[in-house]
């Protein structure tokens, strides 16, 4: 991971994040436009082909939350609301010896972590996790 | 991969994108609006890509995506590793003891 770039990112995120929402809203009504538009020239009617449009894409609003969370400042926020909820809990239960910093205990700094080993380790880190190596002579 | 692959031939949106990688993998490969828009997100949030808005052939604004020189490096990269473990997987389903 690149901290100086996730920092500077999150600033830009933050304080573009209405227009980061706009962008995506256009994104994906222009998806829907041009699968819209692709279908009517292969003869479809326009009612067949917005249904169909809408259901290549699904859910809109999931795709654009699993966008969202592709995002500097989610990511921030995300470890932030985990933060919240362990200390919360940990208030709640008082569970004798146990540790309060477990990985496990914020999901998203796991996921993160583990998406950043995938993408910057690339197949070596999964197949590490298999007991594959991928090094070697070949 | 896929997705800088595409943008290799030059900048196009979500959309051609995903047809793009349909159209070249045969139709084998159907990438879905909820993994592609995340990932195209996510590579660009990592300076391997960036994006400009543009009028389309058929009169659409859309968000047009390409390849940065870190996104040409990136590929380059994920391509000698792609190769390395096609070989060897391709070693363990076929030994060459069992080649003739």
């Amino acid at each position: 991971m690149n901290w100086g770039r996730f920092r500077w990112r999150y600033w830009i995120d933050l304080f573009r994040g209405r227009q980061l929402e706009q962008d995506l809203d256009e994104e994906i009504r222009a998806h829907i436009a041009l699968e819209m538009q692709q279908r009517i020239d292969k003869g479809e009617s326009t009612d067949e082909a917005r249904t169909a449009a809408l259901r290549e894409v699904r859910s809109i609003t999931l795709v654009k939350e699993a966008t969202r969370d592709a995002w500097a400042w989610r990511t921030v926020e995300r470890i932030m609301q985990d933060f919240r909820y362990a200390c919360d809990t940990r208030a709640r239960t008082h569970i004798a010896g146990r540790r309060f910093c477990r990985v496990h205990d914020f999901p998203a700094v796991y996921e993160f972590w583990r998406h950043e080993r995938f993408f910057h380790r690339g197949t070596s880190g999964i197949a590490a996790d298999n007991g594959v190596q991928t090094g070697g002579e070949f | 991969m896929l997705i800088l692959q595409t943008l290799r031939w030059g900048a196009e949106h979500g959309h051609g994108i995903g047809l793009s990688i349909g159209a070249r993998s045969g139709d084998l490969l159907a990438i879905e609006a909820g993994s592609l828009y995340p990932a195209l997100h996510r590579l660009e949030r990592r300076g391997l890509i960036n994006s400009d808005w543009r009028v389309s052939s058929n009169n659409q604004r859309a968000k047009y995506y390409r390849l940065t020189a870190a996104g040409r490096k990136e590929l380059a990269l994920e391509e000698s590793k792609w190769d390395l473990l096609v070989k060897a997987v391709s070693r363990i389903r076929k030994p060459a003891g069992d080649m003739v």
